[in-house]
């Protein structure tokens, strides 16, 4: 009976491509920030220890190569090899210092993830809603892709506000205003400012 | 400005944090999602000269009073009384929240906001105490210049107001009607009264911003480019009631696959 209902089961998600994914998806997600926030309330662990492990960890699940590409939009076609590997490693820098100090705010926020939307064949949006200790609520959601067995974050939507949208606007700004260059000098200069490698 | 939830229903809520509440601050919890380039939804902005100037007297003016006030007022209020403050002057803003939902439609969201004016004007103590929310009744927000998207008008370019800040001609209407047509609540107080009100709102709202703002600042490569796109970001997803974006330039920036000439995601040479 059970072993029927699976295969049911089974053959419905087989034949509906999108909740198959959408399932994968919030697994994913669900595993994904259970991992986080192990880290984070690992008493064991020191800061740096903890940071060291977030960024091995996101290193495995977001795709960071791919969000600084579509970051960079329509100049990553006009950039130089060489352009292309020193923004890459300093957009990747960026994104995990950023993380790092939002992390020393962490207080036990609670997490619960909504429901899922099938974006194309590939991509799902995770919708999830964090409460925080003050009783605010935010909703973030995570934009999930989806390539053979393998999921990875592309985006991350805090309370309507796209981590890429929001990138690409000032990179393109920056690009526009000042080259590939200029905007290397830029990156270059803020990740002076941050110690993690 | 966020709402203030209770998580009743829960199917699952555990002590978690997500790495995407990392990232949140950083994409900036200020402001909505398509200002983005050759796309219709972008916000225009043929007025940059002229906001980037403003855009710096407001920094400057931020910089000397706003901002120290604001954490002024963060360091001498508990969390407790500033959540009073925030629902207080919610509760006032609740018959122009009631007068947009109606003007918008939504019978049901307008049902909310008059049972959460009630419930919290009299039992929670003229509105410091946001009981409603513990019923069941979630706080929303609704505006004249959301109303004016619902109804087809065009934003216009981007305006940077002084003090204000981000702004279109559509929402500059709307904040005017909001305050001088559809607020009853300056027909009950005095004028005195009412700047108390509207300064107490703006510090608080400033207050309230200071994390967003700070991550902004010190993530950005163009804070005047960043703070228009997250202005437009937020405001997009508060027409659409919070939902994810859903336009086509958005979608397209996923869809473009011609990265992989000498370079592709999984042969890092």
């Amino acid at each position: 009976m059970i072993l029927a209902a699976s295969l049911l089961l089974t053959a419905w998600f087989a034949a509906t491509p999108g909740l198959a994914q959408d399932a994968g998806a919030i697994a994913f997600a669900e595993n994904v920030s259970s991992e986080v926030v192990n880290i984070l309330e690992d008493g064991t662990k020191s800061q740096d220890d903890k940071l060291q492990a977030i960024a091995t960890l996101l290193d495995e699940h977001v795709d960071f190569d791919l969000v600084g590409k579509l970051v960079l939009g329509s100049h990553w076609r006009d950039a130089t090899e060489e352009q292309r590997q020193e923004y890459l490693s300093l957009f990747r820098e960026l994104v995990l210092a950023n993380i790092s100090r939002q992390l020393s705010f962490y207080s036990g926020q609670e997490f619960e993830i909504l429901d899922a939307q099938t974006l194309s064949d590939r991509d799902t949006m995770v919708k999830t809603r964090v409460e925080a200790p003050s009783g605010n609520v935010y909703r973030v959601d995570w934009r999930v892709r989806h390539e053979g067995d393998n999921f990875s974050v592309i985006d991350v939507i805090g309370e309507g506000i796209s981590l890429v949208v929001t990138q690409r606007s000032e990179v393109g700004e920056t690009v526009n205003r000042r080259g590939m260059d200029g905007l290397l000098a830029s990156m270059r200069e803020k990740a002076e400012f941050t110690v993690i490698d | 400005m966020t709402e203030i939830g209770y998580c009743a229903g829960r199917r699952r809520c555990s002590q978690i944090l997500l790495a995407a509440l990392l990232w949140l601050p950083a994409t900036g919890m200020v402001s909505a999602g398509m200002a983005l380039a050759q796309s219709e939804s972008e916000l225009r902005d043929p007025l940059e000269p002229v906001n980037r100037v403003v855009f710096q007297f407001n920094q400057v003016v931020d910089g000397l009073v706003l901002k120290p006030v604001a954490q002024l007022y963060n360091f001498a209020l508990p969390q407790f009384a500033r959540t009073g403050v925030r629902n207080f002057l919610d509760n006032l803003r609740s018959p122009v929240i009631f007068a947009n939902d109606l003007l918008q439609g939504e019978d049901e969201r307008a049902g909310t906001t008059l049972g959460r004016f009630m419930i919290n004007s009299t039992l929670g103590v003229f509105g410091v105490w946001d009981l409603a929310t513990r019923l069941g009744y979630e706080k929303h927000y609704e505006d004249f210049g959301q109303t004016l998207a619902i109804y087809g008008v065009q934003p216009g370019p981007y305006l940077v107001l002084p003090i204000l800040g981000p702004s279109t001609p559509r929402d500059a209407t709307g904040f005017a009607v909001d305050a001088l047509v559809l607020d009853p609540v300056p027909y009950f107080i005095t004028d005195e009264e009412q700047w108390i009100r509207y300064g107490t709102e703006l510090i608080a709202t400033r207050a309230e911003l200071l994390p967003a703002t700070d991550d902004l600042e010190a993530n950005s490569l163009d804070l005047y480019v960043s703070y228009r796109t997250v202005f437009w970001q937020r405001r997009q997803s508060e027409i659409r009631n919070g939902s994810a974006p859903q336009d086509t330039a958005y979608e397209d920036i996923f869809s473009d696959d011609s990265f992989d000439d000498p370079v592709s995601s999984d042969e890092t040479p």
